[in-house]
C-alpha cells in the first residue's frame, strides 16, 4: 500500500443541485476542461456496469453522475480509487472541448454556493438564465435587484469565482 | 484546573434520561475542556499541555428550547488506544460506552495539517458530526489562514471556527446544536488507506485555502533560554527557589492577618458565650483546631497561583520533555514527570493523570510514587513545624532559613518519589520494552488571568470545604475524645490533683481522657521517635486528612494559651520519662515529625483513589505498608542525627 | 479495558520482538542499512519522511502517522534536551518532543 507514496490529491464535494453528481477536486490543470468520452480502464467499467451515467470536467475538478439505482455511500470508495488511477494517466481520457456546458454547470453550482446564499440571505435571488461564448447571463431578483451597490459587489464576486473555476470566462452579464 | 482538590470525581448530578448527548472529541489539547466549560458553565480543569482531561465529564446546556448533553472527552492522537485515557474515546465512538447522538469534533486550527487525518477517522464512525476550529486567534497571529466554508463544503459537515473568549462562536454552536436534525454528512466517508489519506487530507485543505501559521516567533525565543541545557535548568531552580521563599515571605504576614481576626473572633466569643463548656468548645476545637488550619489559606492559595502558571503557559510539555532522559533511569518516561508534578497540588490529580501512560507497568510505579510528592495537605503541617523549629527573621547569607527549609522538603519529597518509582519499575522488569515516548510541545500562551483566578478560587474554595467538613468533623470528634470522660472534683481529689488550680484540673481530665488512651496505645510505636500520646493522637487523627494535625495541635494549644498558639506549642512540656520538663516539640521531635510527614500516607482518599485505579487493594495496602516503614525509619534516623549534633 | 490490555501486551511482545532484530544497526553499532533515519538528522536540518520501518509493530506504526510522520512530510530538529535525548521536531504544523528509540523508525531523505 505505502508504495503509493504519492497518491494524486482528491476529495469529494457535493452539488447542491443534484445529489446523484459528485464533484471531485483535483489539481488544477490535471486534465483538458470540457465532457470526456473515454475513460482509463478501472474507470471505464464502472461506464460500462451502468454504474456511472456521465461525466464533466472543470479545470480543477471532475463531475460524475452515479446511476439513479446506486449510491455514492457504497460505490464511492470504489470509484474513488478508480478515479486516483485514471488521473495517473491523463493521456488515456478522451475529452471534448465544450466550454458552454461546463461554464453552465460551473455557473450553476457557483450560484447554488456561497455567493447565492449571500444574494438569498438578503431576499434575492439570482438565476442563470444563459451562456453564450464565454459570456454568462444572470437574472437577478428581488430586493438585491434594486441596490446597485449590492448587485455591484455581488456580480464582482460571482465574476471571481466563476472565474476561479473556469479561467476562460469572459465576463457575468445581468439579464 | 484542579477543581477537585483531594476531592476525587466531583461531578454535577446530571439526568440524562431524554436528552440529546454530544461529545467532544479531538486531538489533546486542542481546547475541547475550554469550549466544554464556555458552553456548559461548569469549570473543568484545562492547561496548556496534552493530556490534562483524562475521564469522561458531564455538562449540559440549554439550546434553543431543549437541554442537551454534552461529554468533555480525554483528547486523543488516534483511535488505536494504548492508554486509559484513549480507551475512553474510542468506547464512547465505538458504542462500547453509550455512543452519543452526535460528535462535536474539536480541532486547533494551527495543526490541521496532522489533525484532518483523526477527523476523518472519527468520520468513518457514521456518527453525525460538526467541526469546531479552534485557535483562530493563534492561527492568525501567525499568519495563517482557512476559508472555513470551503471547508466546510470539501469536509461535507459543518464548520465553526470558535476562539476561545469570544461569545460569538459559541452561540453558533448552541445554535446548530439546535438544528441537530439537518446536520449535513460526507457524501462519501474519507479513506481508509494511509497514502489516500494523505491525499485527501491535501486536498481538501488546499481546497480551503489553508495556509499553515508560521512557527511561533515568541515560543521559539523561549525556549531558546528556558530548553537551554545550562540556561534552563538554572532559571528552573531559581523561579523555584523564589517561590518557596515567597512563601514564608508573602503569605506569611497575610496569614498573620487571618490570626488576628480569629484572636477577635475568639475574644468575642469568649464575652458573648457564657456556658463553660461551649465557650471551651468554640475557642478550643472550632477557633483553634479548624480556625489554626484555616490560617493557612494564603500558603495554599499561592501554591495553586504557582501551578495554575506552569499548567496555563505550557511549561508542563516542556518539563516533560526536559525531564525524560532522568525519568528514562527510572525506567519511566517524561510524561509520568507530568503525573509527579501535577500531584504537587494533590496526590489524586496526580495518580489520575498516569492515564495518559500507554504501559501499565509505569503506571503503577508512578501511582506508587506520587503519594511522596509534597501535596498542599502538607504545606501547612511543614509550615507549621518549621515555624516551631526555626525564628522567623533567621537567615542563611541572603536567604530566609525556613523558606530553604520548606525548599528542602519539596526537594526531598521529589527525590524520594523518583527513587521509588525507579525500584518499583525494577522489580516489575519482566518486559522490558518501552512503549513510544512523544510529547506535544504547544506554543506558549499567557496564562489566562481568568483561568488562574478561576482555579486559585476553586481550589480555596476546596480547601475552605474540606476544612470545614472533614477536618471539622474530626476535630469536633477528637474535641470529644481529648475532654471525656469529664472527671468530678472528688475524683480528682482522690487521685491527688490540685483542685485549687484550673490548668492542673484540665491537665488532668485531657491525661485521662479517652484520646489519651488511645494515643498511649500506640506509644510503643511512637517512643523512639521522642513522640508523646499528645503528638500520637495527631498522628492517628492525621489519617483522616493530613492537617487535622495542625488542627489537633491547635486545639491542644488553644486550650493552655488561646491568645498565642505558637508559644503555647513552643512552651509544651514532656509530661514524664527521663526527659520530663524539657520542650516536648525539640528540634529532634520536629524532625522526625518532618520525616514522618514527608514519607507516611497519611491520606485515605489517597488509598480511596489507588484501589480504584489499580482495581484491588493490593496496592493501596503496599503503598501504605512501604511508606509507613520509610517514614518510621526515617524518623527515626532524623531524631538521631539531630539529637547527636544538638 | 480488557482490549486494551490486550493490544498493549501485543504491541509489547511485537516491540521486543522488533528491537531484538537490530535491523538498522550490526553488532558494532554502524549503520548496515543505506537509509538514513530520523534519529541521524543533526539539529536544524530539515529532511522529508520517506517511509515508516514497514516492520514496526501495527499500532505503533499507526501512531506515527497519526502525529503527522507521514511519507512526504517534512521534519525539521528543532533542539535536542540536556542529555541528547529526547528531541524536539517541527512537522505538520506543530512542535513534538520523540525519543531516538522512536525516531530511529522513521526512514527520511533529504530535504531537496
Ligand atoms: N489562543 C487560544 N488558546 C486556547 C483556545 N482554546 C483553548 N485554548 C488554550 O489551550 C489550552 C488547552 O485547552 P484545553 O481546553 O485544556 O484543551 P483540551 O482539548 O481539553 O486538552 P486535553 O484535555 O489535554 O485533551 C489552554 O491553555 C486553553 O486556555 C483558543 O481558541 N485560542
Ligand atoms: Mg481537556
Amino acid at each position: 500500500m505505502s508504495a503509493t507514496v504519492t497518491s494524486i490529491a482528491i476529495h469529494p464535494e457535493r452539488v447542491a443541485s443534484n445529489s446523484s453528481i459528485i464533484r471531485w477536486v483535483i489539481p488544477a490543470g490535471t486534465l483538458p476542461v470540457g465532457l470526456p468520452i473515454g475513460f482509463p480502464s478501472p474507470l471505464a467499467q464502472f461506464f460500462t456496469d451502468r454504474v456511472l451515467t456521465a461525466g464533466l470536467v472543470e479545470d480543477s475538478a471532475v463531475w460524475l453522475w452515479i446511476h439513479p439505482d446506486e449510491s455514492w455511500s457504497t460505490q464511492g470508495p470504489a470509484v474513488r480509487e478508480a478515479l486516483v488511477e485514471a488521473l495517473a494517466a491523463p493521456d488515456h481520457w478522451v475529452i471534448e472541448p465544450c466550454d458552454d456546458a461546463v461554464l453552465r454547470h460551473v455557473a450553476q453550482d457557483v450560484l447554488a454556493g456561497p455567493v447565492g446564499d449571500v444574494i438569498r440571505s438578503h431576499g434575492g435571488d439570482a438565476a442563470l438564465s444563459s451562456v453564450n461564448g464565454n459570456v454568462v447571463e444572470v437574472e437577478f431578483s428581488g430586493a438585491c435587484s434594486h441596490c446597485p451597490a449590492i448587485s455591484f459587489t455581488l456580480h464582482n464576486r460571482l465574476e471571481k469565482e466563476i472565474r476561479a473555476r473556469h479561467p476562460h470566462l469572459e465576463r457575468v452579464v445581468s439579464a | 484546573m484542579s477543581s477537585s482538590h483531594c476531592e476525587p470525581g466531583t461531578s454535577t448530578q446530571i439526568t440524562l434520561a431524554g436528552k440529546r448527548r454530544f461529545a467532544l472529541i479531538g486531538n489533546p489539547n486542542s481546547g475541547k475542556s475550554t469550549l466544554f466549560n464556555a458552553l456548559s458553565g461548569l469549570s473543568v480543569k484545562t492547561g496548556n499541555y496534552p493530556g490534562v482531561t483524562v475521564a469522561k465529564h458531564l455538562g449540559q446546556t440549554r439550546v434553543g428550547d431543549s437541554t442537551v448533553i454534552l461529554e468533555d472527552l480525554p483528547g486523543t492522537y488516534s483511535l488505536d488506544a494504548i492508554s486509559p485515557d484513549e480507551q475512553v474515546v474510542v468506547d464512547v465512538l465505538s458504542g462500547v460506552d453509550e455512543a452519543p447522538d452526535g460528535i462535536i469534533i474539536v480541532l486547533d486550527s494551527t495543526t490541521l495539517q496532522r489533525s484532518l487525518g483523526f477527523l476523518a477517522r472519527v468520520l468513518r464512525h457514521n456518527i453525525p458530526a460538526i467541526l469546531v476550529l479552534t485557535f483562530t486567534d493563534d492561527l492568525q497571529r501567525r499568519g495563517g489562514h482557512i476559508d472555513a466554508s470551503a471547508l466546510s463544503r470539501a469536509l461535507g459537515i459543518r464548520v465553526i471556527p470558535a476562539t476561545s473568549g469570544e461569545r460569538q462562536g459559541v452561540n453558533k454552536i448552541k445554535a446548530t446544536l439546535a438544528e441537530f436534525g439537518s446536520w449535513e454528512s460526507p457524501v462519501i466517508a474519507p479513506p481508509a488507506d494511509a497514502a489516500q489519506l494523505t491525499a485527501w487530507t491535501e486536498s481538501v485543505l488546499s481546497t480551503a485555502s489553508y495556509q499553515p501559521p508560521e512557527p511561533d516567533r515568541r515560543t521559539a525565543k523561549i525556549d531558546a533560554v528556558l530548553l537551554h541545557p545550562v540556561w534552563g535548568t538554572l532559571v528552573f531552580f531559581i523561579v523555584m527557589f523564589a517561590f518557596f521563599q515567597t512563601i514564608f515571605a508573602v503569605a506569611a504576614p497575610m496569614q498573620e492577618q487571618i490570626e488576628v481576626f480569629f484572636a477577635w473572633l475568639g475574644a468575642k466569643a469568649d464575652a458573648a458565650i457564657t456556658i463553660g463548656w461551649l465557650g471551651a468548645f468554640v475557642s478550643e476545637a472550632l477557633l483553634g483546631g479548624v480556625g489554626g488550619v484555616l490560617v493557612f489559606l494564603p500558603q495554599i492559595a499561592l501554591l495553586f497561583v504557582m501551578i495554575a502558571i506552569l499548567e496555563g503557559s505550557g511549561y508542563m510539555a516542556r518539563a516533560a520533555f526536559l525531564m525524560d532522559r532522568v525519568m528514562a533511569k527510572a525506567g519511566l518516561e517524561g510524561r509520568a514527570f507530568v503525573s509527579l508534578l501535577s500531584s504537587v497540588a494533590c496526590a489524586i490529580p496526580g495518580i489520575m493523570a498516569t492515564r495518559s501512560l500507554p504501559s501499565a507497568k509505569d503506571r503503577l510505579a508512578t501511582m506508587m510514587a506520587a503519594p511522596l510528592i509534597t501535596c498542599s495537605a502538607r504545606l501547612p503541617v511543614y509550615v507549621l513545624l518549621i515555624g516551631l523549629l526555626v525564628d522567623p527573621d533567621e537567615r542563611f547569607g541572603p536567604f530566609n532559613v525556613r523558606g530553604l527549609i520548606l525548599f528542602g522538603m519539596y526537594l526531598l519529597g521529589a527525590v524520594s518519589a523518583m527513587l521509588v518509582a525507579a525500584i518499583a519499575t525494577r522489580l516489575s522488569r519482566r518486559s522490558g520494552a518501552l512503549l513510544p515516548f512523544y510529547m506535544e510541545i504547544p506554543p506558549y500562551q499567557v496564562p489566562k488571568l481568568q483561568a488562574v483566578v478561576s482555579a486559585v478560587w476553586a481550589s480555596a474554595g476546596a480547601f475552605v470545604r474540606k476544612v470545614t467538613s472533614i477536618i471539622m468533623v474530626t476535630t469536633i470528634v477528637l474535641w470529644l475524645l481529648l475532654n471525656f470522660p469529664q472527671r468530678s472534683l472528688a475524683e480528682m481529689d482522690a487521685a491527688g490533683v490540685d483542685t485549687s488550680s484550673e490548668t492542673a484540673m484540665s491537665a488532668y481530665v485531657l491525661d485521662n481522657s479517652y484520646a489519651a488512651s488511645v494515643g498511649k496505645a500506640v506509644e510503643p510505636v511512637f517512643a523512639p521517635l521522642g513522640f508523646d500520646w499528645r503528638i500520637n493522637i495527631g498522628i492517628v487523627s492525621s489519617l483522616a486528612a493530613r492537617e487535622v494535625f495542625v488542627a489537633t495541635l491547635g486545639q491542644v494549644a488553644a486550650a493552655e494559651n488561646p491568645d498565642e498558639p505558637l508559644t503555647a506549642l513552643q512552651d509544651m512540656k514532656v509530661l514524664n520519662g527521663p526527659d520530663k520538663g524539657d520542650p516536648l516539640f525539640s528540634p529532634s521531635v520536629i524532625a522526625a515529625l518532618l520525616m514522618f510527614f514527608a514519607f507516611a500516607l497519611q491520606c485515605m482518599s489517597t488509598v480511596g483513589v489507588l484501589r480504584r485505579e489499580t482495581g484491588s487493594w493490593r496496592w493501596p495496602a503496599i503503598a501504605f505498608g512501604y511508606m509507613f516503614v520509610v517514614a518510621w525509619t526515617m524518623a527515626f534516623l532524623a531524631a538521631s542525627l539531630v539529637r547527636l549534633v544538638t | 479495558m480488557n482490549h486494551a490490555k490486550a493490544s498493549l501486551s501485543h504491541v509489547i511482545s511485537v516491540l521486543s520482538h522488533t528491537q531484538t532484530q537490530g535491523r538498522f544497526f550490526s553488532r558494532t553499532g554502524r549503520r548496515v542499512d543505506s537509509r538514513d533515519t530520523l534519529d541521524r538528522v543533526e539539529t536544524g536540518r530539515t529532511s522529508i519522511v520517506q517511509e515508516i520501518d514497514p516492520q514496526l509493530d501495527p499500532t505503533i506504526h499507526q501512531r506515527l502517522l497519526d502525529l503527522g510522520f507521514t511519507p512526504g512530510t517534512p521534519i525539521q530538529v528543532l533542539r535536542a534536551a540536556p542529555l541528547g535525548d529526547p528531541r524536539i521536531y517541527r512537522l505538520a504544523g506543530y512542535e513534538v518532543a520523540l525519543r531516538a528509540q522512536q525516531a530511529r523508525h522513521i526512514v527520511v531523505r533529504e530535504d531537496s
